[in-house]
């Protein structure tokens, strides 16, 4: 058989260029183009072979060509294009695998490394994931309503002492019907009521609200329908929308909840409905509720802020100052001097409270303690870069691109990186829940802290910022070095010392970072300590309350109440176990407040105080003050005859502001009106003056004034509280459960509260904050030491020789012991440096939670860098043993 | 011609190709100038649906191309048969045979007495 190419037959010799075209993505048009001319040459050559001339060969040809080329060629271009595009990525995804496959093996094979890799990034991702979940529950999103950037939250605010109030339902009303740049405008109240029934009654929690709240709150209807405006009436039949949990927990399940009944305190609601739960409220003190029944007109107040929907375009500012000219009609309508010291103020929501700067600050230290890590895994990677240099320059030798190396390497440390995020996110789930156990009160909300969508897109984020991060820097490192120089020089040539600048610079970082944590952690112990130190003014020891709140419906009128407040001290004083009980209004953290100024009978100008100022204010029967054990600077406590002659006790500091030379015993005082239309208040004699004590938070910096009421029956306005202080070793939980169900069967006995550990919650925020700040900066040192470790190990391996050399010339252990040391402390005492600076630029943050120490605290610097240099000493020491075991012969004859 | 012819025809052009490359690999003139010897010249191989048959081949992975060197030392695309491109020609070379003698039968058949 004849061959059939003739004298064209085949060559699969590939020309090198085609191939490099290969990796930059073939010119399929270019290749086209060069296929047809090369069969328009051949078709020449056939031509003139049969004996035409070459000219009429070339017309032949192109005549023959001609036909249909054009549409031919783009078709084979769109083929090739296509196939072209599929090989691309059938390519990367092989490579990827490849890599992948690789950088396991690479990982797998030395254990130990990776393991501590991933630990310490996880260590890192974890607190980050933490403290965000934290920080996008108060700060980014509290309220998890839709449209959540359109939110404000509107309080009224007084400027001067800082006291916050939430504007009556009179300014809402008039905000709702008034203000043009608002959607909507909410306001919820709440209230603790008993459910009367078997086999005890029990508290729940209701929440008043509009018809239109559910809507505005993007509340999940899951059953029946919600309020319809004509319900939300007083003679309107009660109705309420339960919580999933409740309607579950009661009648088995959504929708044979509906058309039941639920008897709280006297009150019978029908269910009509019943939502997802998971509706947070505009509160202070409750989140969330278990049922929700119509806010009636006759609600004066509300449980916090008000929260509004601002319409697109409308700013905070155009906001404000709309609300403030409309409450400012209101109040000078009324002429309350209240409404007068008081300023609209409209904030985005998760900006109020002191808690800001302290999760600010959280969400800093944390991120400090990522960078940390990520430097640790930086240096994991570059004294493994060591390891592997000649693997590389192997590889690089061998054809692999630089291209190709980097992404070897970042494979390698998004693979790290991975794995710490996997970790991470279980210590960070680990580290939330223990957060919300070790939660300040002040943070209620923060049991609904959990790791979501963000929080998890957050996390992802991080762990590839970092993976890319410092996969590049050690990637970088490594191609940077000339192949030429590792594979002829061994060991410490150029592309060593480069990397050891690299990896010094790292721990310098690591140490400051360091030095920043410690310093906040300890300030932040001093003030716990200082805290703990605090006299609140009375003895905690033993003392417990129990806070009855009478339900209106039930204790109609005084009498009723005064009764129920009679018959629980004298049911309370036949009760074994106690050294003295007494009833009163409440007890301190819970002081009552009352907001005006005083005025002392005879003195021209004391009413000229600010009329938002706060005074405590308690109502308490004579034996009060000694229970409390509580001091009086001068005058008696009460009588039983104090209330017939109007006689009052006032605390140190109000005595001081009133008459600040004089004793006030025997004095008149009275609230200021400030409204000469109002009749004034009759005037209160001082009987006595208590010192200071804290009635509102532990560490009350302001001393706010307090005044006390004497009552025969310590029934206040608030309710009745009982006080106990218990014998010791007497447990009052179960006794004073048992007297409150004996009084009033149908009420939900109020918890047993520890008066030390309502105290102690007014400065959970500053334990809580140390807890974390604490555990932040243990872990931030730790892995600086670690850091320092391993730059001193491997400077002391690198010049073994150097030491041998040194130590057979005579060199003493000292010697050696001082040049390891210093190199350590140098690297320490410039990080130290560093931190200082950077310390006392961020302690500004802590102000508002620091109690008896100064940010700028010259002791709390000195002991935090003292720990850093203990620390890197440490770290130190165990190489410097190397160094001086280092055997001259053996360390000059090695290598 | 109709459109049917067409595709009739496009589907033999597949079939010749893949039997041309089974000798041997070849560039697409190669391809036309052995189909056009074999016919002697009977059939005229058309660039116009040769190029576009031979990249649509190849994307079906039944041919593959790279690019060599000709004896005469020109660069050129050069096609080769695949595994997958063997097991077609196999079965459209049977299916092809088949069809002609059918074809063949119906056109060769006189009417019997009806």
């Amino acid at each position: 058989m004849i061959h059939p190419f003739g004298p064209d037959g085949h060559s699969t010799r590939t020309p090198t260029w085609r191939r490099y075209l290969g990796f930059w993505g073939t010119r399929v048009d270019a290749d086209v183009d060069d296929e047809i001319a090369f069969h328009f040459e051949m078709r020449v050559r056939d031509y003139m072979d049969r004996g035409m001339s070459e000219r009429e060969a070339r017309a032949a040809a192109s005549g023959r060509l001609g036909e249909n080329l054009g549409a031919a060629r783009a078709e084979c271009v769109t083929i090739g294009q296509r196939r072209q595009r599929r090989i691309n990525r059938q390519q990367a995804m092989d490579t990827l695998i490849q890599d992948l496959r690789f950088a396991l093996r690479t990982l797998g094979r030395q254990k130990g490394w990776s393991a501590v890799a991933i630990v310490t990034l996880a260590l890192g991702i974890g607190a980050n994931t933490a403290v965000f979940s934290v920080v996008n529950d108060l700060l980014l999103d509290p309220l998890r309503y839709p449209d959540p950037k359109q939110l404000v939250l509107v309080m009224r605010s007084n400027t001067k002492s800082g006291i916050q109030l939430t504007p009556p339902r009179k300014l809402r009303d008039a905000w709702k019907q008034n203000a043009h740049s608002l959607v909507d405008i909410q306001g919820v109240a709440t209230e603790d009521v008993t459910e009367a029934g078997a086999p005890e009654p029990h508290a729940l929690r209701k929440a008043m609200v509009e018809p239109s709240f559910f809507e505005f709150a993007g509340a999940r209807v899951i059953g029946g329908r919600v309020f319809r405006q004509d319900e939300a009436l007083e003679e309107a039949p009660p109705v309420a929308v339960l919580g999933e949990k409740l309607a579950r927990d009661r009648f088995g399940d959504v929708s044979s909840a509906l058309g039941k009944t639920l008897k709280l305190d006297t009150t019978t609601y029908t269910v009509i409905g019943v939502v997802r739960d998971g509706v947070r409220l505009p509160a202070f003190s409750a989140s969330s509720a278990d049922l929700f029944v119509p806010l009636l007109p006759k609600a004066a107040y509300f449980a916090g802020p008000v929260v509004a929907r601002l319409k697109p375009g409308a700013t905070i500012e155009s906001v404000q100052s709309e609300l403030r000219a409309i409450s400012d009609n209101v109040t000078k309508a009324t002429g309350s001097p209240v409404d007068a010291a008081f300023t609209i103020v409209v904030r985005p929501p998760g900006s109020i409270g002191d808690t800001r700067d302290s999760i600010v600050l959280l969400a800093i230290s944390v991120a400090l303690l990522l960078l940390i890590a990520c430097a640790n895994v930086a240096h994991l990677l570059l004294a493994r870069a060591a390891t592997r240099e000649r693997e590389i320059s192997v590889r690089t030798a061998l054809g692999a691109g630089r291209g190709r190396i980097v992404r070897q390497l970042l494979t390698e440390s998004m693979l790290l990186a991975a794995g710490g995020c996997a970790l991470g996110l279980i210590v960070g789930d680990l580290g939330l829940r223990l957060i919300i156990a070790l939660r300040p009160e002040n943070l209620g909300e923060l049991s609904n802290a959990h790791i979501d969508a963000r929080v998890l897109l957050a996390t992802l984020a991080i762990s590839a910022i970092t993976g890319i991060g410092f996969g590049l820097t050690g990637a970088i490192h490594s191609v940077r070095s000339s192949t030429f120089t590792i594979l002829r020089s061994s060991i410490g040539g150029t592309a060593g010392k480069n990397r050891h600048r690299v990896r010094s610079l790292l721990v310098v970082t690591e140490m400051s970072l360091s030095v920043i944590l410690l310093i906040g952690a300890t300030l932040l112990i001093r003030t716990v300590i200082n805290l703990h130190h605090i006299d609140p003014g009375f003895d905690t020891a033993n003392l417990y309350a129990l806070p009855f709140s009478l339900p209106q419906s039930r204790y109609r009128d005084s009498t009723t109440r005064q009764a129920f407040a009679r018959d629980l001290l004298e049911n309370a004083k036949r009760l074994p176990g106690y050294e003295a009980v007494t009833v009163a209004d409440n007890v301190p953290t819970r002081a009552g407040v009352i907001i005006g100024t005083w005025e002392a009978a005879g003195e021209i100008n004391s009413a000229k105080g600010d009329r938002g100022s706060l005074t405590t204010m308690n109502t308490v029967r004579p034996e009060y003050f000694g229970l409390m054990k509580m001091r009086f600077v001068s005058g008696r406590g009460f009588d039983e005859g104090s209330k017939d002659r109007r006689e009052v006790i006032i605390s140190a500091s109000l005595a001081h502001q009133l008459w600040p030379s004089a004793d006030a015993v025997g004095r008149q005082m009275r609230m200021s009106s400030g409204n000469p239309k109002s009749p004034p208040e009759p005037w209160s004699i001082v009987r006595g003056v208590v010192a200071d004590a804290s009635l509102l938070s532990l560490n009350d910096a302001r001393k706010t004034p307090a005044i006390y009421y004497p009552s025969k029956t310590g029934l206040g306005w608030g309710g009745a509280t009982l006080v106990v202080r218990a014998a010791a070793g007497h447990s009052p939980y179960t006794d004073l459960r048992r007297l409150s169900l004996t009084l009033d069967p149908n009420l939900a006995p109020p918890t047993v509260l520890r008066v030390s550990d309502l105290l102690n919650q007014t400065v959970a925020s500053q334990r809580f904050m140390m807890a974390l700040l604490t555990t932040f900066a243990f872990l931030a040192v730790c892995l600086s030491a670690i850091g320092l470790y391993g730059v001193i190990a491997y400077m002391v391996s690198q010049t073994t020789r150097e030491i041998g050399v040194r130590i057979a010339l005579g060199a003493s252990r000292m010697d050696i012991v001082r040049l390891v040391m210093f190199h350590g402390a140098g690297l320490a005492v410039a990080g130290l440096c560093v931190g200082l600076a950077g310390a006392s630029w961020g302690v500004g943050l802590l102000r508002k939670t620091l109690y008896g120490v100064q940010p700028t605290d010259p002791a709390s610097f000195a002991l935090g860098g003292a720990a850093l240099l203990t620390v890197a000493l440490l770290a130190c020491l165990i190489p410097t043993r190397r160094a001086i075991r280092v055997d001259p012969v053996i360390a000059m004859r090695t290598e | 011609m109709t459109d049917s012819s067409i595709d009739f025809l496009k589907g033999t052009l597949d079939l010749m190709i893949l039997k041309t490359l089974s000798w041997a690999p070849t560039h697409g003139y190669g391809i036309a100038r052995w189909i056009e010897q074999c016919t002697d010249d009977t059939l005229r191989v058309e660039e116009g649906s040769l190029y576009p048959a031979l990249h649509r081949l190849e994307e079906r992975g039944l041919i593959v191309s790279e690019w060599g060197t000709t004896e005469l030392n020109r660069k050129a695309k050069f096609y080769r048969l695949t595994t997958a491109g063997k097991k077609q020609l196999k079965s459209a070379h049977q299916y092809w045979a088949r069809f002609a003698g059918a074809v063949f039968k119906v056109l060769e058949t006189s009417p019997g007495p009806a």
